[in-house]
C-alpha cells in the first residue's frame, strides 16, 4: 500500500490524531507498515492505550476497502486529499506545533510564496466591525495578499466577502468537513470559494459536523496559514484569544484594531494592544509590514454628501455610521416621514446608505 | 291530551324550528322526553316539573311524553324548559294551544318557577322572525336582546306564572296591555341607532411612535394584516389595542352580526345587549386550538370569530404554537371558519384584521445595544415565525425605543376620532373602486387581476420598483403586497396614481418574509438532519 493511502486510512478516525499516528509511524517505520502491525504490539508499546483507540484502529483495518472507495469518491468529486508528503502541502503548516498530517481541500490552497494575512474577529460583531473587515480584506486582497479566515458569521464572512470584492483570493479553514457549510447562510461565499476564487480547507473528514472541539482545533491552522494575524473585533474572553495564542506560539506578529474603551467588542483588541500587538489603523500598516510599495496612506472613509442634492442631501446628513430608525432620521432632518423614506430608498439604490434591519439605516463606506 | 308549542334551536349561528309536543295519557306517572336531546336539555324533566309545582300548578299523576320534532336534529341548551312547561300545561288543559301558531317560547326555568336568561337569544330571535313568528316570550333578562330583531313582539316574563298569564291574554286576543308596554321597537331598551362608540382607550394617549401609528392607520385603512416588531416596552401592544378605535364605525347590520356571536357565547352585556364597539381580542399564546378557532364539545365560536369585525391581536407571535397559527390560514382566506365536530359542522364568521407583535430577540432589546443575544439566537427567534402566516401579513412595522422627551412631552397627539374620519374616507374610496368586483371590499383583498387593474405604475415608479426589486432581492409575493399597500397609501393621500413616495413607504413597511427565507433555491429542499447542522454540498 502506498504511503498516502495508508496515511489517509489512519486519519479517518478522530480517535487516532496527529500525535498517535506519528508515534505509530515511528514505531513501524512507515504509514503502510503501521497499518499492518498487530494491535497487540501497539498496546504493549503504550501507543494505543485506550480501548477507544484500539477499537478505532481495528475498525480502520477492517473497513479498509470501503474507506479506500470513499477516497476515490472524494477525488472524483473535486475534494483533494493533501498529505504532508505531497509537494502542494502548504509549507507554512509543516513546522507549526501539532502540524496536520493531512488536509481535505476544495478549490485551491494559498501559494507558499505569496504573502498571506489571517483575519479574525467576533461572530456577533458590530456593523462597524463588519465594514472595517470588508474594507481591509478588499484592500489587502487587491494588492495580492491572500486572506485567510474561518468562514464563520460576522467578521470572518465579511473578510471573505471583502477579499472577493477586491478580486483577490481568500481561503477558509473550516471547523467542519469540506462538504458541510456552516453556518449555512454563508452558502454563497462557500460555493464561490470552492469554485476556485479561493479555497476551503479542513483537517476533518468531509462530512464532519460542526463540533465545538473542531473549531478550537482549526484555529491553529488559521494562524498557521497566515504570515500575520489581524484581529478586528474581539470580546475579552473569546475564541479569538485562542487563535492569537497559536499565532504567537508559531512566532507570528499580531495586529489589532483599536476599539472603543467602552465597547465589549473592543476589550479583546485593546488588551492585545496593551500586551504589545501592532495597532491596525490602515491596510497600509500591513502592506508596510510585508514591505510592499504603495503611494500614500490608505484610509477608510464614509460616503459624504457633496454629490447629493435637495432632500437626499438633507436626509443623508443625519444618517450616521451606526444604524438609526427612520423616525429618528426624519425628526433630525425635519422632513415628513414619507419624504425621508423616499430619499432613503433612493440613497440606498445609489449605495449611499444601507438598510441594516427593517426601518434602520446607516451610512455606507 | 295532546298539545304543541313552537320554539327553535341553534346550530352554530343558524336556527331550526322545533315543535315541542306534549301528550298526557294514563300510565305510570312521570315525564318522558324524546328527540335527540343533550344532557342539559334532558334535565328539563326535573327542572320543569318542580318549577310547575312551585308555581302553583297542579300536576295530574299521569304519564307525560314530550317529544321534540324534528326528532333527528340534536337539541342543546336549556332554552327548551319554558316551551316544555307550556306544552305540558296545554296538554293538561291548563291553557289552550289553539292560537299559539305564531308565538314562540324560549327560556330556562329555575326550580322556583323563575325564568332565567339563556345564551343565543339574539340569533334565535332573528331566526324566529324570518320563520313567520310574530311574538316571542322570553325571560325578562333576555327581552332587551331579543327585541333587537325588529318587527317581532318580544314579551319578557320573570316567572312561569307571568308567562302563563301572557299566554291566556294571547288566547283571549287581548294584547292591548302588552302592546302598550312593550311595543315592538327596541328603542325602549335604550338601544338607539346612532350610538357613538365610546372606547376606553384613545390614540391621543400614545406619545411618539409616529411611524408605528402611521403603519396602524395604513393597516386599518386598507384592511392589511400587520406585524409590529421591536424592543420590549415601545408601545406595540398599546397601539394595537387602539386600532379598533380608528376602524370605521359599525353599521347596524355589522353590529348585529358581531353581537350574534357574542350572544351564543353569553358574552353580551345584559343592560345594553349590542356591542357597537369593534372587538379587540388578544388571546394568550398558550391558548388551545379549540378556544382559538372554535370547538369544544358544543362547537362554540373561538377567538377568531369573537374578533370578527375587529382586531385579532397576537402578542409575542413567535411563542404561539405552530398548530395554533395554522388554524388561521383558512379563515384569513375565506373570512369565515368552519368548525367540524362529531355532532356536525358549524360555520362562524371570522372577518378580522390580524395584528401581531413580537420582540426581535429573546431578551427583547435587539437592535439596541443592551441586547445580549448572539446573531444565531436572534435568527432562531425570528425564524420561529410561521411562514404561511407571514405570507398573509402585508405590513411589518419596526418600533423604536421612545425617548424621555417624547414620553413627557406636552404635545397632544391626534385623537382616534380624527384618524377614524380619515380612515372612513379611504374605505369610501375603496368601496367605490371595488363596486362590482365580487366580495372584494378592501385593497388587501385584491387578487392579481385587480392589482393589474388598480395598481398601475408610471414610468418613473416602474424604474424605482425595478431597481428596488433587484437591490433587495424581493420575491414576487412581496412585490404584490407592496403594490397593495402602496395603493392604500395613495388612497390616503387622495391620489389616483401611485407615486414613488407611496411606493417608498410601502417598501419600508414590507413584509419580512423575504429576509427570513434562505436565498432562492437554497436550503428549502434541505433534509432536516442537514438543516440543523449546516448544508452538505456536492
Amino acid at each position: 500500500m502506498d504511503e498516502r493511502k495508508a496515511l489517509f486510512l489512519l486519519s479517518t478516525s478522530e480517535e487516532l490524531w496527529v500525535n498517535t499516528i506519528t508515534k505509530m509511524k515511528e514505531f513501524a517505520g512507515s504509514y503502510a507498515e503501521a497499518l499492518e502491525v498487530p494491535e497487540e504490539y501497539y498496546r504493549r508499546a503504550g501507543i494505543l492505550k485506550t480501548g477507544k483507540k484500539l477499537e478505532a484502529f481495528r475498525r480502520i483495518r477492517y473497513e479498509r476497502g470501503y474507506l479506500l472507495e470513499e477516497l476515490a469518491e472524494y477525488e472524483e468529486n473535486g475534494i483533494r486529499v493533501v498529505t504532508h508528503m505531497d509537494p502542494f502541502f502548504p509549507k507554512r503548516l509543516l513546522n507549526i506545533p501539532d502540524a496536520p498530517l493531512l488536509l481535505y481541500v476544495r478549490g485551491g490552497l494559498p501559494d507558499d510564496d505569496a504573502p498571506a494575512a489571517a483575519l479574525i474577529g467576533a461572530r456577533d460583531c458590530s456593523d462597524y466591525g463588519e465594514e472595517v473587515a470588508r474594507f481591509f480584506a478588499e484592500e489587502l486582497a487587491g494588492k495580492g495578499i491572500r486572506i485567510i479566515s474561518g468562514l464563520a458569521s460576522g467578521i470572518d464572512a465579511a473578510a471573505a466577502e471583502g477579499a472577493l470584492k477586491g478580486c483577490g483570493s481568500t481561503y477558509a479553514v473550516l471547523g467542519t468537513g469540506v462538504r458541510v457549510c456552516y453556518p449555512k447562510e454563508n452558502y454563497r461565499l462557500f460555493e464561490r470559494l470552492c469554485s476556485g476564487e479561493g479555497g476551503v480547507v479542513s483537517e476533518f473528514s468531509p462530512k464532519a459536523p460542526p463540533l465545538k472541539q473542531h473549531f478550537v482545533m482549526r484555529n491553529r491552522l488559521i494562524a498557521g496559514l497566515g504570515d500575520v494575524l489581524l484581529v478586528i473585533e474581539a470580546r475579552e474572553r473569546s475564541g479569538t484569544s485562542i487563535t492569537v495564542g497559536h499565532a504567537l506560539n508559531q512566532g507570528k506578529d499580531v495586529f489589532a484594531l483599536p476599539g472603543r474603551i467602552t465597547d465589549p467588542l473592543g476589550y479583546g483588541c485593546n488588551r492585545l494592544l496593551k500586551e504589545g500587538a501592532i495597532p491596525l489603523t490602515s491596510p497600509s500598516d500591513v502592506l508596510e509590514y510585508f514591505g510592499m510599495e504603495e503611494d500614500g496612506q490608505l484610509t477608510m472613509e464614509w460616503k459624504d454628501d457633496t454629490k447629493l442634492e435637495g432632500a437626499e442631501k438633507a436626509v443623508f446628513r443625519h444618517v450616521s455610521e451606526d444604524a438609526l430608525h427612520v423616525e429618528d432620521i426624519a425628526a433630525a432632518s425635519g422632513l415628513p416621514l414619507k419624504d425621508t423614506l423616499t430619499a432613503l430608498h433612493k440613497l440606498e439604490l445609489k449605495n449611499y446608505v444601507r438598510n441594516t434591519k427593517s426601518a434602520y439605516y446607516r451610512r455606507c463606506r | 291530551m295532546f298539545a304543541k308549542i313552537k320554539t327553535a334551536g341553534l346550530k352554530g349561528l343558524d336556527g331550526f324550528m322545533v315543535d315541542v309536543e306534549a301528550d298526557v295519557q294514563n300510565g305510570l306517572p312521570g315525564i318522558y322526553l324524546t328527540g335527540a336531546l343533550s344532557p342539559e336539555t334532558k334535565e328539563a324533566q326535573y327542572r320543569v316539573m318542580n318549577a310547575l309545582r312551585n308555581s302553583g300548578f297542579r300536576m295530574e299523576p299521569r304519564k307525560i311524553t314530550v317529544n321534540f320534532s324534528p326528532a333527528s336534529e340534536r337539541k342543546e341548551g336549556t332554552g327548551y324548559d319554558l316551551p316544555i312547561a307550556a306544552a305540558i300545561l296545554a296538554a293538561q288543559g291548563a291553557v289552550s294551544a289553539g292560537k299559539l301558531e305564531r308565538t314562540a317560547l324560549v327560556g330556562e326555568t329555575g326550580l322556583d318557577g323563575s325564568l332565567k336568561k339563556i345564551r343565543g337569544v339574539l340569533p334565535l330571535a332573528f331566526f324566529l322572525r324570518e320563520n313567520g313568528i310574530e311574538r316571542i316570550i322570553v325571560s325578562s333578562e333576555n327581552a332587551a336582546e331579543a327585541s333587537l330583531a325588529e318587527g317581532v313582539d318580544v314579551i319578557g316574563c320573570s316567572d312561569l306564572r307571568e308567562a302563563v298569564d301572557v299566554l291566556w291574554k294571547i288566547l283571549q286576543g287581548d294584547m292591548s296591555e302588552y302592546n302598550a308596554a312593550y311595543g315592538s321597537s327596541c328603542s325602549m331598551y335604550g338601544i338607539t341607532e346612532e350610538e357613538v362608540p365610546d372606547y376606553p382607550v384613545d390614540f391621543s394617549e400614545v406619545r411618539g411612535q409616529d411611524y408605528l401609528k402611521r403603519a396602524a392607520e395604513i393597516a386599518v385603512s386598507g384592511r392589511h394584516n400587520i406585524l409590529f416588531s421591536g424592543p420590549a416596552g415601545t408601545g406595540k401592544t398599546m397601539i394595537a389595542r387602539r386600532m379598533p378605535t380608528i376602524m370605521p364605525r359599525l353599521s347596524r347590520e355589522e353590529n348585529i352580526e358581531i353581537s350574534k356571536i357574542y350572544s351564543i357565547c353569553g358574552l353580551l352585556p345584559g343592560e345594553r345587549p349590542l356591542l357597537s364597539k369593534r372587538p379587540f381580542r388578544s388571546p394568550h399564546h398558550g391558548i388551545s386550538e379549540a378556544a382559538f378557532a372554535g370547538g369544544g364539545s358544543r362547537a362554540m365560536p373561538g377567538e377568531l370569530s369573537l374578533a370578527s369585525g375587529g382586531i385579532l391581536f397576537l402578542d409575542e407571535l413567535p411563542l404561539f404554537r405552530r398548530d395554533t397559527l395554522e388554524m388561521l390560514r383558512q379563515p384569513m382566506e375565506d373570512r369565515k371558519i368552519t368548525v367540524t365536530r362529531m355532532k356536525g359542522s358549524y360555520t362562524y364568521p371570522a372577518d378580522f384584521l390580524l395584528a401581531g407583535a413580537m420582540n426581535n430577540c429573546a431578551c427583547g432589546f435587539y437592535p439596541g445595544r443592551r441586547c445580549t443575544c448572539s446573531k444565531a439566537q436572534i435568527k432562531a427567534y425570528t425564524g420561529r415565525l410561521s411562514k404561511p402566516l407571514l405570507e398573509r401579513i402585508d405590513i411589518c412595522a419596526e418600533a423604536r425605543p421612545v425617548s424621555y422627551g417624547e414620553l413627557s412631552g406636552k404635545e397632544a397627539s391626534e385623537t382616534s376620532v380624527r384618524i377614524r374620519e380619515r380612515v372612513e374616507k379611504v374605505t369610501g374610496i375603496q368601496e367605490a373602486r371595488f363596486h362590482g368586483c365580487g366580495n372584494i371590499r378592501y385593497n388587501s383583498q385584491m387578487g392579481i387581476r385587480e392589482i393589474g387593474r388598480f395598481c398601475v405604475l408610471g414610468r418613473e415608479e416602474q424604474d424605482f420598483m425595478r431597481e428596488t426589486f433587484q437591490a433587495k432581492s424581493l420575491s414576487g409575493r412581496t412585490y404584490h403586497k407592496i403594490l397593495k399597500v402602496a395603493r392604500t397609501i395613495a388612497d390616503m393621500d387622495g391620489s389616483g396614481a401611485i407615486r414613488t413616495e407611496h411606493l417608498a413607504e410601502a417598501v419600508e413597511l414590507r413584509s419580512i418574509e423575504d429576509s427570513l427565507s434562505a436565498p432562492a433555491g437554497h436550503g428549502r429542499d434541505l433534509p432536516p438532519e442537514l438543516r440543523a447542522r449546516g448544508r452538505e454540498t456536492c
